[in-house]
């Protein structure tokens, strides 16, 4: 099925789908194709790596910024638009963020813009989570003091190539799918 | 056959988004119709066109058929494309202040005209386009009570509580002027209780008008409707500003047209309720969804001159399938239409369309082995076998051969049929496993279940049964389907017209003269009441009726209708104290001044409630509440007569004969005989299998059939 | 001598049915489903005669309702469903109902009511009770049994949500309530007519037990009318196509919309784990006193989930970490669970004209006992279990969207948070006459949050109520004339911000006028403290609190003799209220929830809702997006610089060359003011270690860290001594 090209939501459209800049006709179009076309995940693949300035292959966009990138030496790691990479993709890349931390209803409001429905400091704070490479702003949390950063998703590669698209990786194996996001404080309590 | 006329011609046209189509009849009420292609950006030259396709039947022109015509009713489509287009005039609103972004909001109706499929798919909620820009929409200080469920514990109706602020009047008109617009809107809530503030503030921005040498007329939503529910009356107070005087400019274009070639009248159009009204008329938001409405005033036509008061009207065509429902030979009244994408509130005849004609989507999702039609549609490009990619009902007819691929619209456009065929094989049979001609005969079963379903329920939704009720079939492509549908539903009789492709335009032609009025009035009979309060009670709805016939006296006076030739209908909505919907039920009385009057009204409301809903749903305990009253102000208008014909024999003319032809049904492929429905005659009978074909229409007869053409060659189906 | 086919008692065939799927994995153990193979246009056919029968019924009945939530706003909904209690097929409406009447079968299976009241043809049954199947006690349950010669053979169901319940609160909404005997009206499963129609001593009970008699007499009627009028439809459908495909058809359509559910997910999104939570607060302090000494305090709930999409295609999601059961009004059982949450995956992939049960096959949950939505105690209030449960439809929004947006299907995204706010009214008038009534304005219409490829839109959606709706101004005054609308208006910087903006919120204004003797409120509101969400969508802002603001003792009625303006909404106050243009005695600003709060005349109180979160970063919007939102006063020129980085001039035109230069700016001051993850994971560690937590922060990680799994997490993060104690 894949390797024949689904014509209904052409790659050009898909290519404005990702610059946010798609006609509202076209989108509903896509929203009402039946069924979805089976080769969306290659045409987008395409795209995204034509916007990308570097070449590694992309495995997965895992959110505007963030790409989870094959490496030559059977590595699968967290790499930025902007080039900056992030490590390992199994283990949480918002520690390997710059990180600034809203704390008063004053640091608040001026990214809310109304005082009255901003958060309450007394609960949480507002985490943003920037690219220490281009310092866009990656992720948000509000969350109370001390919890721990939220892993907001960890695919399981293998099963998707392999029995979901039917294209294994190269370089499966069994431990790909595993957080090892608590490696990164125990390396740094180490380091102290 | 050219013919001498004294008394003269009514000519009744209905613009439809493809085709104009004209019924013109003459003083005996013989009629022949035309045909031409809409023109929508000069709608005089379809208007001429059409007219000139069915005079030239008579060999005569329109120039001709014009100086002897009597009446020209229109119904255009000028509304529906200034929206589409988003051509309308600029529009400035002022509005009860904190309500300004009522517009933007519009209730949150994100949904209307959706499939719910796509309404669960919220990600395809959208909003409609602006009809008023929010920079010219200016807020006013002032509110009024609308009376309560509670209205002998707090305030009455209409009780101002916060005064008009005359300045933010006369500032907002200034500025709107200012900003260059071309019409005003005046909104307040609960103007339909007290309309004095909307009535202040249009006095004010006449008056500033005047003074500013403009031409901007002003309305108030009082004015369209003085009826409940704010959002409802402010975007049938904006699509009268927004499309009206826009689209009387078409319309006068059109007369311009006629009268220059002799014609002697005002011209008429169709208001969504059903009457005709000239074009002078100045509610004519009114006229903004007539399109449809002329196939039910065919229908009531029907139904009075068949003597059959119960009428299931199918309106089968390439984009439309529509239903309405005549019972007790009553027109259904919808108050809250909606009108691509807007929710109205004026009264339109009760019609319900479902995504299945014949251009509707066939999909098929061949993992889950799910079917569906619709809700989307390719239009004029029909399907695979025309101008589209997507498979269609179009195309299975087609496929099965109920249709002749060399005798589409009488063969004027190229049809593929063996390119149906292959899609068909290729995306539906193949992927289910299935053979192409019984899949594709057991997907339109599903249509006909669909309609099926649809009517059966809006007839149960009124506690009434098919059984009772006359199916009568047109549009294009109604007679090609008749069977099925009758085959899932059992109806009293079924019949289709001989020109059933034009029922609409005849409907028209056969439309009253008549305007109605709606007003909402306090009215409740709680149980404990005495009887002074009760009698005081009625005085309200008498006063209300009687108001509403002045007003219609005055407008049709207006029109040049003496008033001793106006009669009235009256009616009222009612419903227990506490219920949130009320049922329309047409009253015997014209005024309510006594006690007994009163038990009538009751009598009425109370029989028209057990008509639906088991009496278990009763609840006289609460009370009875009278929300709106309503009033027909009618005035007599020629009607076309249906010729009668000599009857012949059941043996149909050799002539009519044109051979056989294999179609699919049940399993298998049949002979059918074709016939030629021009050349069959009253009083003959076709049996089954058959194929009757027109240029515009198909019948289609299976072996357990047959129909007979009455002396009026009106077409019962039946079975053997 | 059993009622269901083959003379099989009801308890068998409900535990066969639950056993065979466990065994199987199919639906009614049904590997292959002949009917839709051997003929699938017939069984389409079948199908949608269901579903019309389902909407006749409901178009028929809704009419007889009182209760505008039924009427305008869609609450209410009819069903079919299998003599196991699966929904076969429904009406529109309250669509996620079709999760939880599984249960209420189940429960009266289990309660041997086949045996006792017994159950034949006729009969009417009612449930409101959320310990059987109900999500709470505003959404009632009339159902009927199908009977085909001496064979159950299916149930038809009405449900709608009544205005009032008859609890401590007035409304169907309360927020306080420590346990089930203050929930109000709540009835376990009960026969409450024959011969298809209820018996006149049901009537009694609601007039005597709520404070809407007339409203839930006439709701009652139209549940019973509707299931009936669908009960003899349904009779029609069998003998059309046979009782045998009819009993072998209903199961075939569970097993096959199952089918169809699992191939969306495997089609659009991306196996693996994602992780969503949401945090608000309880508040009974000083509310209920002495009378409930474990109630009064308050509670900050943690809501914790990690969903997995699972390589098979189904879904689970597992609970652990969720706050404990209490006495509280917001205990939540399965039903009300899978009912609420099903709402998220309607606009996600179970989108569909026949709706059924099948989500129930193809997805799962762990609820640890003990936890907030598997409470032990049987009297847990859960008058307002919705509140909570609710928190998990964007669990599915949220999580599927990032799943979608990795395969690539952006125009599927849809995430949102959190919203509603609406009220409960009760009062005694002038002249002694007692009334009450409630508002829904904001709850069954919401803004939609923002997609990676489009802002979101002001009053669009609403996951309860798919067509939303706010109903009319002139409508609610109808029932509610003390509170007269004097706004309903589009917030202006009312959204989560980013590089697309959610939708406006809208704000409802209303003065409150002649109440008479006496008027309460009771306000609830879906967020507080938190905010809506705990997670911003790449980069984005989660979206703004719910506010619920009264003004007492105003001056509003000399202002407004005095010709002069009033304000339209809750912004509007409190500036009014700075700059003196409006005085007030006192205010009380709630992000959510309120307590019963008495209102006079002359008294303000403004709410609103809906401003949902946005996606991406807030520097990277588009300047064209920018300066429409400054030029229709949606963003204030302030917010649009100090959030947006965008610069207008006064024609509020974007200066496009100092606005890069801001944009500079702003990337400046975010390396200035951030920390690197290593120093700032330092910094923050010595606060746990110090435990400079408030009190309310302090008990939820005290009663969160008794559940391992967070535990592991808490302490693996920071790195914490085994013996760290909060």
């Amino acid at each position: 099925m894949e390797e024949k090209r689904d014509d209904r939501f052409p790659t050009e459209h898909v290519k404005l789908l990702v610059e946010g800049t798609i006609s509202w006709e076209d989108a509903k179009k896509a929203m009402r194709l039946r069924p979805k076309d089976k080769d969306r995940f290659w045409k987008y693949l395409e795209v995204l790596q034509q916007r990308v300035p570097w070449k590694d292959k992309i495995l997965l966009r895992i959110s505007d910024h963030l790409y989870i990138v094959a490496k030559p030496d059977a590595k699968r790691v967290v790499k930025c638009d902007c080039g900056h990479e992030f490590g390992d993709y199994r283990v949480n890349w918002k520690l390997s963020c710059r990180i600034r931390v809203r704390r008063t209803v004053e640091e608040m409001t001026e990214v809310s813009g109304i005082e009255e429905a901003t958060l309450d400091p007394s609960l949480v704070e507002l985490r943003e989570y920037y690219c220490p490479g281009c310092l866009a702003q990656l992720a948000t949390e509000a969350v109370p003091v001390g919890y721990p950063p939220i892993v907001e998703m960890l695919p399981d590669l293998d099963t998707f190539y392999r029995e979901w698209l039917g294209k294994p990786l190269p370089d499966e194996r069994p431990d790909w799918f595993q957080n090892r996001t608590l490696e990164a404080p125990a390396r740094w309590v180490e380091e102290g | 056959m050219t013919k001498k006329v004294e008394q003269g011609y009514q000519i009744a046209q209905d613009a439809g988004g493809s085709m104009t189509d004209t019924f013109l009849v003459d003083r005996d009420g013989r009629f022949t119709t035309g045909k031409f292609l809409s023109n929508h950006i000069d709608e005089k030259i379809s208007y001429l066109g059409s007219l000139q396709d069915a005079a030239r039947r008579w060999g005569l022109t329109s120039a001709q058929v014009h100086q002897e015509a009597v009446s020209s009713t229109y119904t255009g489509t000028a509304m529906v494309n200034i929206l589409v287009t988003r051509g309308g005039s600029k529009v400035g609103l002022l509005i009860t202040r904190g309500f300004g972004d009522m517009p933007i909001q519009e209730r949150g109706l994100t949904w209307l005209g959706q499939s719910y499929e796509d309404i669960l798919h919220q990600q395809l909620h959208e909003h409609t386009p602006w009809m008023v820009q929010p920079e010219n929409i200016r807020e006013v200080t002032e509110r009024i009570t609308v009376g309560s469920y509670y209205s002998q514990h707090h305030l009455p109706a209409g009780t101002v509580v916060i005064p008009l602020v005359e300045a933010d009047v006369v500032k907002g008109v200034n500025d709107l002027l200012g900003n260059g617009v071309e019409v005003i809107g005046i909104l307040t809530l609960a103007s339909y209780a007290n309309p004095a503030h909307e009535k202040r503030m249009a006095e004010i921005a006449r008056e500033i008008v005047k003074q500013r040498g403009l031409d901007v007329p002003v309305v108030a939503s009082y004015e369209m409707c003085s009826v409940p529910n704010e959002n409802e009356r402010l975007k049938t107070l904006l699509i009268q500003c927004y499309t009206a005087e826009m689209a009387r400019r078409q319309y006068f274009s059109v007369e311009d047209a006629a009268r220059k070639e002799g014609f002697k009248h005002e011209l008429l159009t169709l208001l969504a309720y059903g009457g005709a009204a000239t074009i002078r008329y100045p509610k004519l938001a009114e006229a903004a969804i007539s399109g449809p409405t002329g196939g039910l005033l065919g229908g009531k036509f029907m139904a009075d001159f068949l003597r059959q008061p119960n009428l299931v009207c199918w309106d089968l065509g390439c984009t439309t399938c529509d239903v309405g429902l005549i019972a007790g030979g009553l027109l259904p009244v919808n108050k809250e239409p909606e009108f691509s994408g807007h929710r109205l509130r004026m009264p339109m005849i009760a019609i319900d369309s479902i995504g299945a004609g014949c251009s509707h989507v066939v999909h098929v999702e061949p993992v889950t082995r799910r079917i569906t039609i619709g809700p989307d549609s390719v239009r004029d490009a029909l399907g695979t076998i025309y101008a589209s990619n997507e498979i269609t009902i179009g195309d299975i007819d087609m496929v099965l051969r109920y249709l002749d691929p060399n005798y589409y619209l009488g063969g004027t456009i190229k049809i593929n049929r063996d390119r149906a065929e292959q899609e068909l094989t290729k995306r539906v049979a193949k992927p289910l496993g299935q053979d192409v001609y019984s899949v594709s005969s057991k997907i339109l079963d599903l249509l006909h279940a669909k309609v099926a379903d649809h009517i059966s329920g809006v007839l149960l939704s009124r506690g009434l049964n098919p059984a009772d009720f006359t199916l009568l079939v047109y549009g294009a492509a109604g007679p090609t389907h008749l069977w099925g549908l009758t085959r899932a539903l059992d109806f009293h009789d079924v019949i289709v017209t001989p020109w059933a492709a034009v029922f609409s335009a005849f409907g028209v032609c056969a439309a009253d003269y008549f305007h109605r009025y709606d007003k909402a009035v306090t009215f409740f009979l709680a149980p404990q009441m005495d009887d002074g309060t009760k009698l005081y009670m009625g005085s309200a709805v008498s006063q209300a009726w009687e108001e509403m016939e002045q007003r219609g006296l005055a407008e049709l006076e207006a029109e040049g209708i003496p008033r001793d030739q106006v009669t009235f209908r009256h009616g009222f909505t009612g419903r227990y104290i506490g219920q949130m919907s009320g049922w329309e039920i047409p009253s015997s009385l014209a005024r309510v001044q006594t006690l007994t009057d009163l038990d009538t009204i009751v009598a009425e409301f109370e029989k028209a409630y057990t008509n639906i809903y088991p009496a278990g749903a009763r609840f006289p305990d609460s009370g009875y509440q009278i929300t709106e009253v309503y009033v027909d102000a009618v005035a007599r208008k020629p009607k076309p007569v249906i010729p009668s014909y000599k009857l012949h024999g059941k043996e149909p003319p050799k002539k009519a004969y044109k051979g056989r032809r294999d179609a699919y049904m049940d399993g298998g492929w049949i002979p059918f005989d074709l016939w030629e429905q021009d050349l069959l005659e009253a009083g003959n009978r076709i049996d089954g299998p058959a194929i009757i074909e027109h240029t515009m229409t198909t019948t289609v007869i299976p072996p357990q059939n047959y129909v007979d053409f009455d002396e009026h060659r009106f077409i019962w189906y039946k079975k053997k | 001598m059993g009622i269901c086919y083959q003379g099989k008692p009801l308890k068998e065939a409900v535990a066969e049915k639950e056993g065979i799927f466990k065994e199987t994995g199919y639906a009614y153990g049904l590997k292959e489903i002949k009917l839709v193979e051997s003929d699938p246009a017939k069984f389409m056919r079948f199908q949608m005669r269901l579903v019309a029968s389902c909407i006749g019924a409901r178009e028929m009945a809704k009419l007889i309702s009182a209760n505008p939530m039924s009427l305008i706003q869609g609450e209410l909904l009819f069903m079919l469903a299998t003599p196991e209690g699966d929904v076969v097929s429904a009406s529109y409406g309250l669509a996620g109902h079709v999760q939880a009447f599984p249960f209420m079968v189940r429960a009266i299976a289990n309660l041997g009511f086949e045996e006792d009241p017994g159950i034949t043809a006729g009969d009417v049954f009612f449930n409101n009770d959320a310990l059987y199947g109900a999500p709470h006690n505003a959404d009632c349950y009339n159902f009927v049994p199908i009977f085909y010669k001496d064979e159950l053979i299916g149930w038809t169901v009405g449900l709608n949500h009544i205005v009032d319940v008859g609890g401590l609160q007035p409304g169907g909404l309360g927020t306080i309530s420590p346990s089930v005997f203050t929930d109000g009206f709540t009835v376990p499963p009960t026969k409450v007519g024959a011969n298809f129609k209820t018996h006149k001593w049901w009537e009694l009970h609601w007039k005597r037990r709520t404070r809407t008699e007339v409203f839930n007499i006439l709701d009652d009627k139209m549940r019973t009318a509707g299931s009936v009028a669908l009960h003899n439809r349904v009779l029609e459908v069998v003998e059309e196509f046979g009782v045998d495909y009819f009993r072998q058809g209903i199961k075939e359509i569970i097993e096959r919309e199952r089918r169809v559910l699992i191939e969306r997910i495997k089609t659009m999104a991306v196996p693996g784990m994602y992780n969503y939570l949401h945090m608000n607060m309880v508040n009974y302090k000083g509310i209920v006193g002495k009378l409930f000494a474990a109630s009064n305090r308050d509670w900050f709930m943690h809501q914790p989930a990690e969903m997995h999409i699972l390589p098979d295609g189904r879904i689970h999601a597992d609970l652990e970490g969720l706050t404990s059961e209490d006495e509280f009004h917001c205990n939540g059982y399965e039903p009300a669970l899978r009912m609420l949450t099903s709402l998220g995956c309607w606009p996600m992939f179970a989108y569909t004209q026949t709706l059924n049960t099948a989500l129930q096959y193809m997805t799962s949950w762990n609820i640890p006992p003990g936890s907030l939505f598997n409470p032990q105690n049987p009297f847990a209030g859960t008058v307002m279990s919705l509140m909570q449960v609710g928190k998990y439809i964007w669990m599915y929004q949220n999580c599927l969207s990032l799943s979608f947006f990795s395969r690539g299907y952006l125009e599927e995204c849809f995430p949102q948070d959190p919203a509603g706010v609406g009220y409960g009214l009760a009062g005694v008038m002038k002249d002694g006459f007692r009334w009450a009534g409630g508002d829904m304005t904001l709850i069954t219409c919401w803004a939609s949050g923002a997609t990676p490829f489009k802002d979101g839109d002001p009053a669009s959606v609403c996951s309860p109520n798919p067509a939303a709706d706010q109903g009319e101004a002139e409508l609610a005054e109808f029932l509610q004339p003390t509170n007269l609308n004097i706004g309903r208006t589009l917030i202006p910087n009312y959204c989560g911000h980013g590089k697309f903006r959610g939708g406006l919120g809208t704000g409802i204004c209303q003065m409150i006028m002649d109440p008479g003797q006496s008027l309460i409120a009771a306000v609830m509101g879906a967020t507080s403290g938190q905010g809506r969400c705990a997670l911003g969508m790449s980069g984005g802002y989660p979206g703004l609190s719910d506010v619920v603001y009264f003004a007492h003792d105003t001056n509003i009625r000399d202002i407004l003799k005095e010709g002069k303006p009033y304000p339209t909404d809750f912004v509007e106050i409190g500036q009014w209220l700075k700059d003196g243009r409006l005085k007030a005695g006192s205010v009380e600003v709630f992000r959510g929830s309120s307590p019963n709060v008495p209102l006079k005349d002359g008294d303000l109180m403004a709410c609103a809702s809906g401003a949902r979160m946005g996606w991406g970063d807030p520097i990277e919007r588009r300047y064209g997006l920018a300066e429409k939102d400054v030029h229709y006063g949606w963003i204030t020129p302030q917010a649009a610089k100090s959030i947006y980085g965008v610069l207008t001039d006064t024609k509020g035109q974007v200066k496009v060359a100092e606005s890069d230069a801001l944009r500079a700016d702003i990337r400046k001051v975010r390396k200035e003011k951030s920390l690197d993850a290593k120093d700032w994971w330092k910094q923050e560690r010595e606060k746990v270690l110090a435990k400079e937590f408030s009190e309310n922060v302090r008990s939820m990680y005290t009663d969160c860290l008794k559940w391992p799994k967070f535990r592991r997490e808490f302490m693996g993060m920071w790195q914490l001594p085994e013996d760290y104690k909060v």
